[in-house]
């Protein structure tokens, strides 16, 4: 009954929220999305509107790679019609507990920002807990702003933030071995951004596993602003589709 | 038995919070005044009737900066801000950054002391204001737009015997940013004035608003910036544009610091709340200097 009650508060507060969907896929383990075995390459396109550069195209490319067992490595590349380029790498041990996994990663994410001039740097350490309907991530990562117009003969410098706090929920609607699935999730964090704590990102996103090696997803993502002055509205809305090709 | 616990501790947390009269959670899922576009529109019909202001000034001038009084039931420290720029000699204006109340129901609390009297009249003193977070809440943007007019503008200095024959100062621009953005048309019209106004012969462009660019520290509680493609562009295009200086308050503890050759500076909270209020007195000449001044003792 209590654990009843538990999900059903996970879920009624991931309701309201909507999710980024994993690309990778399992390989001899009972968790989607880690603990994957086999190398995959994934493309998605994307529509994207924001309330600065209002509408645009991007074009994404994953690659995962299990380098050893329970450790693998994401490597990212988006392009963006808004004259924008990000990548990323991501180092992630898994460690198998009798319920659930545990995950660590280490993230570096690099944004050339060609269109303002400048470059957005961030390196993220975070630890991870993922069940069978609910994965939760914690951590912190630090960011470093550079104009690529600084002066070197001022006072001019370059924007460090060093701490901000990184946090992931995601509900999931089936088990994790089930050929699809559908999650909602809250986050200051996708695949291709690290926003401040009080940012928000809400996504829904869901996947389907054709057959052994190709997967396809499907997943849309808004970001709020505001939300915790207490003036929310609305500036940024994500449509993502994709597919995977597992080796 | 303790999960429990735990549940029903955050769930009253929730509950409280939202009985709590000064915090619009409506807010937190949307904004409950007009939002940004809206906002701006009314600011921009209000500020073309109007027209644009050109102070004049000797060359040389001093401006006060205040910020965040959070006015509610006691309101000592824009009290004694008012009375110290009464006082001065030299000040020709003032800016005033949001969040001038702190709930609902303040504004006529704290109007009653923005109001300059008979005294200054004879000189230029004047309070720009701008809007921020809390002075929104509660649908009360129409509150604020009737006492102020317009939370989006640009007005100038100059010296000489009038605005034709003189000599251009300064370029003074006022953004709304209570939202934690811009929004699109605010920006777009920020680009075009900036475009026409970069190389129009001012000796310094100074933007103020509410919300702070930069997160360097963990000082912010619980208050946002603008979202980093926001932040992005606003700052080149500050950049770009040759804008010396960015005031904003919103964190209520002071940082300065440059990036792209704009100095940003986020002044200090004067609310009485506040253990250590300051308000920030800037010098405008050739070059601009400036000093925060603590209101302690506040009473």
């Amino acid at each position: 009954m209590k654990n009843k009650f538990l999900l059903l508060l996970v879920l009624a507060v991931g309701m309201p929220v909507m999710a980024k969907e994993y690309i990778s896929i399992d390989g001899g383990h009972n968790l989607r999305g880690f603990g994957e075995e086999r190398y995959s390459l994934s493309f998605a396109t994307e529509y994207a509107y924001n309330r600065s550069w209002e509408h645009m195209a991007n074009f994404d490319i994953y690659a995962h790679m299990p380098v050893v067992k329970n450790v693998q490595i994401d490597a990212r590349i988006q392009l963006q019609t808004a004259n924008v380029y990000t990548g990323a790498v991501v180092l992630r041990p898994t460690f198998d507990l009798p319920v659930g996994q545990l995950f660590a990663e280490t993230e570096v994410l690099y944004k050339a920002v060609a269109r303002n001039k400048m470059s957005d740097l961030c390196a993220a350490l975070s630890v991870g807990w993922r069940f069978d309907y609910v994965s939760v991530q914690i951590g912190a990562f630090a960011r470093v702003m550079d104009s690529w117009n600084r002066s070197w003969h001022s006072e001019d410098k370059y924007q460090v933030e060093p701490f901000n706090l990184l946090y992931r929920l995601e509900v999931f609607a089936r088990p994790q071995t089930n050929n699809w699935n559908i999650s909602v999730a809250m986050s200051n964090i996708d695949d291709w951004q690290m926003e401040r704590m009080w940012q928000p990102l809400f996504q829904l996103g869901g996947r389907y596993d054709i057959d052994e090696h190709w997967r396809v997803s499907l997943d849309g993502e808004l970001k709020i602003t505001g939300m915790f002055h207490l003036n929310a509205t609305f500036y940024a809305a994500y449509l993502r589709a994709g597919f995977s090709y597992r080796f | 038995m303790k999960a429990q616990k735990l549940i029903y501790t955050a769930l009253l947390s929730i509950v409280c919070g939202a009985c709590n009269p000064n915090y619009d959670m409506m807010g937190m899922f949307n904004g409950t005044s007009p939002e940004i576009a809206e906002r701006f529109a009314d600011s921009r019909r209000f500020s073309e009737k109007a027209g644009v202001v050109h102070m004049q000034m000797p060359s040389d001038y001093r401006l006060f900066i205040c910020t965040d009084c959070h006015i509610d039931s006691t309101h000592y420290g824009l009290e004694k801000f008012i009375h110290l720029y009464k006082v001065d000699t030299h000040p020709h204006m003032c800016l005033f950054l949001g969040d001038l109340i702190n709930a609902q129901a303040h504004f006529a609390h704290a109007d009653s002391i923005l109001h300059l009297d008979g005294v200054m009249t004879n000189r230029n003193d004047t309070v720009f204001m701008t809007c921020g977070n809390h002075d929104i809440y509660f649908n009360q943007w129409h509150v604020w737009q009737q006492l102020y007019g317009s939370s989006t503008y640009w007005f100038d200095t100059y010296t000489g015997a009038n605005y034709e024959t003189g000599k251009k100062l300064d370029l003074y621009i006022c953004l709304d940013t209570a939202e934690g953005t811009l929004g699109t048309d605010q920006l777009k019209w920020l680009k075009a004035l900036l475009a026409e106004k970069k190389n129009a012969g001012y000796r310094h462009i100074i933007v103020f608003t509410h919300t702070h660019l930069f997160k360097q520290d963990s000082s912010q509680g619980h208050t946002s910036n603008l979202s980093m493609e926001e932040t992005y562009e606003l700052t080149y295009l500050l950049s770009d544009a040759g804008v010396e200086l960015y005031l904003c308050g919103h964190d209520h503890s002071r940082e300065v610091t440059s990036y792209g050759g704009v100095k940003y500076i986020t002044v200090d909270s004067s609310t009485d709340a506040e253990p250590e209020p300051y308000y920030m007195v800037m010098e405008v000449g050739k070059q601009i200097t400036y000093d925060f001044i603590s209101l302690l003792p506040i009473k």
